[in-house]
């Protein structure tokens, strides 16, 4: 996240980079954010634009600086959670199948193409 | 090198909690997580090991034990094999109580017009004996059931004569304000081993301002006393309800509970539903968080001094969290307890999916409302109401909850969402039932971290 800023006393805005972050993960972030804030999302092709208006009240340093440390660590953790995610997707779909399944029928049913044979 | 497997995480105080698909957990430093994803977790430490041990890793892509796992997560939805097996029977709409926060929306009068039909009990008991579960619970609600004996016990010889043809095995419970608990009552209690279920707030000062009647605590502490010599001392038991006067009284509630014998108290929350709006609720939930905190750290002293009591919400989280079993409470369930685990036959003549179901009834709101109780099973169970509602009734898939650490030890109510947020997905950011729920986990994990000697083997004599 970069140029954090706060543009009015209800109104912040920040960027986020594409490369690093993407839509499924920043969308993760604000979905926790909507209850305080509304949220105005511009996108170009190198970063997300994006701007908190706060629902009630004016913003002070100490809501800015926890939202800044916040925003930055959200951003971070879903995008670990979208890594574990999309890593193990897989892996969870075989432990589903056996765990529901009558075993017998998956005993040698292997979904991995480097599965042994 | 090492393969991932599926796990979730939260950060609890200064440390970051790892939760893998069965709800095993590992406490951890902070940034692990992420350390683990970028592979920086080298193999020959203590970590590695743990991480390896409790299924957050493996060292092939297939890990060599995930039959066993999967055995785990089976185990952990075990409750999904019996399907429904508590039937919950509102025998009548009328109360001799007139309580503040009634969520049963009862009527104070003498019309016949608000209790259940023989008709329609019959074929309630029809429906229940379907069921695949080879144990039922068959609940007696109202209003209040006590005002309709000779119902109360056609229902049980009715059940008690099908049951010689399923051979299911019975609980019968009564959930009774214990103001009239006459001979006739408790003789049929006493024949068909029925369960009493009461109404406790804690002090009387807070029972009868809770039930807007000066006397009812006395009246409930005789007939506590009445059923138990009936019946027997443990086959009473008793529930509060967090009134906003209550959450001022955390010591004074507990105290009362063991003053009355109970060895256990439920710490439940009010139910916004019903309620008027302009109460604020947001406070009230955090007011509730500091109360269950309160009343917990209260309940640890006394259980270091030696008097065992249990705090019954605590001890099912930690049943989740430490033991592989579920836990047959249906507000911690995913898929939902409505329908899976729990459907209301309501005087009305008509099936819902929960208690809270049949209040939005009340005001107009059929949702919930899954037919007639004179409809075939398929057409209530399968039919397309409980297909629609299912589509948002696992933490697995739902917004918030998919990607949250609690997702297996918490649970999915889409009546809740929708009774409160218009919407059976729901909201988690402003959702009283995520907050409530994400604040106690997160609060027993808390405990665990910080002060695991002292309070582990209390938690665990709970749930032995
Ligand atoms: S309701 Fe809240 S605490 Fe429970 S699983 Fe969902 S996000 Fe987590």
């Amino acid at each position: 996240m970069f140029d954090f800023n706060l543009l009015s006393e209800n109104k912040i805005s920040f960027k986020v980079s594409n490369n690093l972050f993407s839509d499924r993960v920043i969308t993760k972030v604000m979905y926790w954010l909507q209850s305080s804030y509304v949220i105005e999302w511009k996108k170009n092709e190198e970063f997300s634009e994006i701007k908190l208006v706060k629902k009630n009240g004016h913003f002070n340093d100490e809501e800015r600086d926890s939202l800044y440390k916040r925003i930055s660590q959200d951003l971070i953790d879903f995008k670990t959670r979208a890594l574990i995610f999309e890593e193990t997707k897989e892996i969870r779909n075989i432990l589903l199948i056996k765990a529901f399944a009558n075993n017998d029928d998956f005993e040698d049913y292997f979904l991995t193409k480097d599965s042994p044979t | 090198m090492y393969f991932l497997l599926p796990f979730k995480f939260i950060d609890i105080d200064d440390k970051e909690i790892l939760v893998n698909e069965v709800g095993d957990y590992l406490v951890v430093e902070r940034g692990t997580a992420e350390r683990i994803v970028n592979r920086e977790i080298q193999n020959d430490g203590k970590l590695f090991y743990d991480l390896h041990a409790n299924y957050f890793i493996s060292q092939s892509r297939i890990p060599k034990l995930i039959d066993n796992l999967a055995t785990r997560y089976r185990t952990k939805k075990s409750f999904l094999n019996d399907f429904t097996s508590l039937h919950i029977f509102v025998m009548t709409l009328r109360c001799n109580q007139n309580c503040e926060y009634c969520q049963a929306s009862s009527v104070v009068c003498n019309e016949s017009s608000y209790d259940i039909s023989y008709e329609d009990l019959d074929h309630a008991i029809n429906l229940m004996y379907q069921s695949p579960s080879p144990s039922l619970t068959m609940e007696f609600q109202g209003g209040e059931p006590t005002l309709v004996p000779e119902k109360l016990e056609y229902a049980i010889q009715k059940s008690e004569e099908l049951n010689l043809l399923y051979n299911k095995r019975m609980t019968y419970v009564l959930c009774t304000n214990s103001i009239e608990l006459n001979d006739k009552i408790l003789s049929i209690c006493k024949d068909y081993q029925v369960l009493i279920s009461t109404s406790l707030d804690g002090p009387k000062e807070i029972h009868d301002v809770n039930r807007n009647k000066e006397g009812s605590y006395d009246r409930v502490v005789n007939g506590i006393q009445k059923a138990r010599e009936a019946l027997g001392f443990d086959r009473v038991s008793a529930l509060m309800t967090t009134s906003f006067l209550s959450l001022d009284y955390s010591k004074e509630i507990v105290e009362s509970y063991i003053r009355n014998g109970f060895t256990n108290i439920f710490i439940r929350a009010l139910n916004p539903y019903g309620f008027a709006r302009e109460n604020d609720w947001d406070s009230y939930f955090e007011r509730f968080i500091e109360f269950y905190k309160e009343v917990l750290d209260y309940i640890i002293e006394k259980n270091k001094q030696g008097v065992f009591f249990i705090e019954d919400f605590t001890a099912l989280i930690i049943r989740k969290i430490l033991t592989p079993f579920p836990i047959g409470f249906v507000d911690l369930q995913s898929p939902a307890g409505i329908i899976n685990s729990v459907i209301v036959y309501n005087f009305d003549g008509y099936v819902y999916a929960s208690d809270e179901s049949r209040m939005l009834a009340e005001n107009g709101d059929y949702t919930f409302r899954l037919g007639k109780i004179s409809d075939s099973y398929e057409e209530i169970f399968y039919g397309n109401k409980a297909q629609n509602i299912s589509l948002s009734w696992s933490t697995e898939s739902l917004t918030g909850c998919a990607d949250c650490a609690f997702q297996g030890y918490c649970g999915a109510d889409p009546v809740r969402n929708y009774a409160i947020q218009n919407d059976m997905i729901g909201f988690r950011p402003t959702s009283h039932f995520c907050f409530k729920h994400k604040e106690i986990i997160k609060h027993i994990f808390s405990l665990l971290i910080h002060r695991k000697d002292e309070v582990l083997p209390i938690f665990k004599s709970w749930i032995a």
